[in-house]
């Protein structure tokens, strides 16, 4: 790898070399190309194709003639490896080029596997010696173009492809033409956010709209919709709206807002009583239960364990024996007296005495524990009356109420059906269904709670005998169960319940003409939290139909951007078209995408009688051109797609049909010239010889090269011979440039002139070493070596006479001036040059 | 090929059918601009910002 200055904008191809590629044999041949311009003349069959095929399978690693060309695939089984190549033998395609990144690369491909007759060729690309990916071609600038035609090759069969197949098939060509895949994901990415840009849906703004239907409101509020006046402006059109409210009905506006929501309330609650007796829905919130405290079983058991200590009958005598402990001799007593009650002498001694002490306070002990026995049980009846009224009071008010009452109320399963209208009753049936196992659960709960208090009063009644605190904490148990399921149903029915009123009262209030009033009323007691949401609402609302519009504007230049690509490409095409067949009648007119067929593409030819070819007949180009007029429109549509994917070079195989001689000459002159003016470096591979010798003429100013292709032995495969590096063809190219009038023409006299003197000298210095028997000696072993280093190692050589050396001298010395930047050479100095080296080249080496 | 030469990418296209203070143009732009970052959240910001102004215009309105 070398590097050079600067950077390319495209790579520049400097050889390609084959080995055993399709018609190349197992000796590597190479195409030098040191111009931008390169011509390959060569017979039919001689390997001209094989050679842009080689190139298409490096950049590829396949070639799409076998796709196009053959009529099964498998008619193409072992085609790229050469026949006679010997098993062993590498088959490869390489490029030495100078890529975008200034530097030079070699790309080479090797072919692992043909084609078989049911498989792909394989292969394994290698950059500067190293496995890559195709990928990576694109880093050096080897931009390919998007399927079928990847490579910058235009063959026959390309030319030829594109008329081929349907209108509608032409898509896959024009593909990145009609690419706008980026658009697409724009627009997505547009709609996926449309998508989250909702007006927000909350509860409060369907209350607001509710609220629309009430005709005082209808004008403030609707402007609302619209336009949200600042806040004091807001506060006071919505309590000018509770006044309106309370105006209708006749009734007094009180000075407070929240007295004249609370007025609101009752108005409303009056309307539909007078309608149907909703009241009879309302209840009073279950707040729950709480069980007997631990405190109350530990005095039932306090009291258990000191009545269990003492005999019930012997605490009758415990009032006696207090009164006979206040006698001071019995109180006082130190010895043993006579008893006063039976007056048994010595009977009552100190010891009795304090028997009888003791169990006068065990006695005393007992009354407190009992006391405080039966205020536990007291308690426990407390708590089971309080369960038996929360869970009453809970009971909506039409539970407590006979049925014949309800029905004289009016407040029976038809009515409210009725109310609800069809549309609306299936809320009922969840209502009613809850009723039973509330009303169950109410019922158990409730008798279970008398019967607990019958319970505990049997246990105060007989408390010395029966008390068993066992059965009454079981009896507990089971109440506090009752209640947890209690609170369930209630839970459950207060649920149904609520839906059911709620779809009521809206009937109602829509009977009592009061529709959106309930509403009204929890929307205006938050009216920032109103104001709020319509201000999001009306933002969303608005940016929404911005988005719309800008998705529709997108749209419409989307469509415009297709048209301007289509228009673009259309006028390449036009340019290359009047390059090749200027001023003809019938022309190339547009490239068109059919209407309302998003991928069907036509090509439109343009017939006019006028010279100015005004309001011409448009027709399809199948239907009007000729077959070389196809063939040239191909061309045209290659070349316009090569510099609209700006390829940095193409190869061009046999671009003009050897009968075609009425373009050839605009195709030489003016197209190539175009192409080089691109920067577009062009390799044409040409069987027509005269084309071969016009384009060597006519492009010798810029350094054109050429070469021939031919085939001496099938066996040895095609050969590559460079004959532009030919001596006398130098010599001989720089001769015509020695008389040119531009000063261009005589440098690039002096360029050839130098590339000659140096070549002149090497195959002196080759000569030498195997005259001297270094039989291996070969130009190659002087490559990079200039005039400045090769003239003194000549000069010894030049020895048929004493002035050669001197004239070899001064050769040197007038083209290395006229190739640097200084004055231009003039012509007489170049004709000097030219005829100098060609003695050299007559004395020395023609003989 | 010189720069000026570089064909037009089709963002750049559309851009040029779109007048440059419309919604279209801001969200488009942003677009190309984000195109290898998340293009989904850019957009969104401008709405989001676009949102923002609109709420604050309405809230600022003098009845």
């Amino acid at each position: 790898m070398s590097k050079r200055e600067r950077k390319l904008t495209a790579p520049r191809i400097k050889s390609i070399s084959v080995k055993g590629f399709r018609a190349y044999g197992a000796a590597e041949q190479t195409l030098k190309l040191p111009s931008d311009l390169t011509v390959v003349w060569g017979p039919n069959s001689k390997g001209k194709t094989s050679l842009a095929e080689a190139f298409e399978f490096l950049l590829t690693g396949r070639i799409t003639r076998r796709e196009f060309m053959a009529s099964t695939l498998d008619e193409f089984a072992d085609a790229l490896r050469n026949a006679y190549l010997m098993d062993g033998d590498d088959v490869y395609i390489a490029v030495q080029m100078i890529a975008v990144d200034g530097i030079e690369h070699e790309i080479k491909r090797f072919l692992t596997g043909d084609y078989t007759k049911r498989q792909d060729c394989t292969s394994r690309l290698e950059i500067d010696g190293k496995i890559a990916e195709e990928a990576d071609l694109t880093k050096f600038g080897l931009i390919q173009s998007l399927p079928p035609f990847q490579a910058p090759i235009l063959a026959q069969h390309t030319l030829s492809y594109i008329f081929s197949i349907r209108p509608q098939e032409r898509a896959s060509y024009f593909k990145t033409l009609l690419e706008v895949t980026d658009l697409e994901g724009l627009r997505n990415n547009i709609s996926d956010v449309q998508e989250e840009l909702k007006s927000p849906t909350d509860q409060f703004l369907v209350k607001f709209d509710n609220c629309l239907t009430i005709s005082v409101f209808k004008q403030t509020f609707e402007s609302f919709l619209h336009t949200i006046p600042d806040w004091p402006t807001f506060s006071t059109k919505i309590e000018d709206a509770a006044c309106a409210l309370i105006e209708i009905v006749g009734e007094k506006v009180p000075e407070n807002l929240l007295e004249r929501f609370a007025l609101i309330e009752r108005i409303l609650n009056e309307y539909r009583n007078k309608v149907f007796p909703i009241r009879e829905f309302e209840y009073k919130k279950f707040t729950g239960w709480t069980p007997p405290s631990s405190d109350i079983w530990t005095q039932l058991d306090c009291y258990l364990a000191i009545l269990n200590k003492s005999d019930n009958d012997t605490r009758k005598l415990c009032s006696l024996f207090d009164e006979a402990l206040k006698i001071p001799t019995i109180s006082g007593i130190t010895e043993s007296i006579s008893c006063p009650l039976c007056g048994t002498s010595s009977a009552l001694k100190p010891e009795r005495v304090q028997f009888i002490r003791q169990f006068v306070n065990d006695s005393k002990q007992f009354k407190t524990a009992e006391t405080a026995a039966k205020s536990a049980l007291l308690r426990l009846i407390a708590s089971a009356e309080t369960l038996a009224d929360v869970t009453e009071s809970a009971l909506p008010h039409f539970f407590k109420i006979s049925t014949i009452k309800r029905r004289e109320m009016g407040f029976t399963i038809a009515r409210i059906r009725e109310l609800l209208g069809d549309h609306k009753t299936e809320c009922v049936k969840p209502w009613l269904s809850q009723i039973r196992p509330f009303s169950h659960s109410e019922i158990a709960l409730h008798r279970k709670a008398k019967a607990v208090i019958k319970l505990v009063n049997e246990q105060i009644d007989g408390l010395t005998s029966i008390l068993d605190i066992s059965k009454l904490q079981a009896a507990f148990s089971t109440l506090e169960a009752l209640c947890d399921t209690y609170s369930s149903e209630i839970d459950a029915y207060e649920i149904k319940a609520e839906t059911l009123i709620k779809a009521i009262n809206e009937a109602l209030d829509a009977k009592s003409d009061i529709a959106g009033w309930q509403d009204f009323l929890t929307i205006a007691q938050q009216p920032q939290k109103l104001r709020t949401l319509l201000i999001e609402r009306v933002a969303c609302a608005n940016v929404g139909k911005e988005l719309d519009m800008a998705i529709r504007q997108i749209d419409h230049a989307k469509e415009q951007v297709l048209d301007d690509k289509f228009s673009d490409y259309s006028t390449l095409i036009q340019t290359w078209w009047e390059r090749l067949r200027p001023d003809e009648p019938t022309f190339f007119s547009a490239l068109k995408l059919r209407k309302g067929a998003k991928r069907t593409i036509d090509f439109k030819a343009g017939l006019s009688d006028k010279p100015d070819r005004s309001t011409p007949k448009l027709r399809d180009v199948i239907a009007v051109f000729s077959h070389s007029q196809l063939h040239c429109l191909g061309l045209a549509i290659f070349l316009a797609r090569a510099q609209h994917e700006r390829l940095g070079f193409i190869i061009l195989d046999d671009p003009v049909l050897s009968s075609d001689a009425d373009y050839r000459i605009h195709f030489n002159s003016t197209v190539l010239t175009e192409l080089l003016k691109l920067s577009i470096q062009v390799i044409i591979l040409t069987q027509d010889h005269d084309t071969w010798e016009e384009l060597e003429i006519r492009y010798r100013h810029c350094g054109i090269s050429n070469a021939q292709i031919y085939i001496e032995n099938p066996a040895k495969g095609s050969i590559i011979e460079n004959t532009s590096d030919n001596l006398l063809a130098k010599i001989n190219r720089a001769k015509c440039l020695a008389h040119g009038g531009h000063p261009d023409s005589r440098k690039q006299c002096g360029i050839l002139l130098r590339d000659a003197g140096e070549r002149f000298c090497k195959e002196m210095l080759v000569n030498d070493q195997i005259k001297n028997c270094f039989n291996s000696a070969s130009l190659t072993d002087y490559d990079h070596k200039t005039l400045e280093w090769l003239c003194p190692h000549v000069e010894q050589l030049l020895n048929h006479d004493a002035s050669h050396p001197g004239k070899i001298e001064a050769f040197k010395k007038i083209v290395n001036n006229a190739c640097h930047d200084n004055v231009p050479p003039n012509n007489s100095e170049m004709i000097y040059a030219c005829g100098e080296i060609r003695f050299f080249l007559k004395e020395y080496l023609i003989r | 090929m010189p720069d000026e030469a570089k064909p037009k990418s089709n963002i750049d296209r559309l851009l040029a059918h779109l007048r440059k203070d419309s919604l279209a143009f801001r969200l488009v732009e942003t677009y190309r601009d984000c195109i290898s970052n998340n293009s989904v959240e850019s957009i969104r910001g401008v709405l989001r910002e676009r949102l923002e102004q609109e709420r604050k215009k309405i809230d600022s309105t003098k009845d």
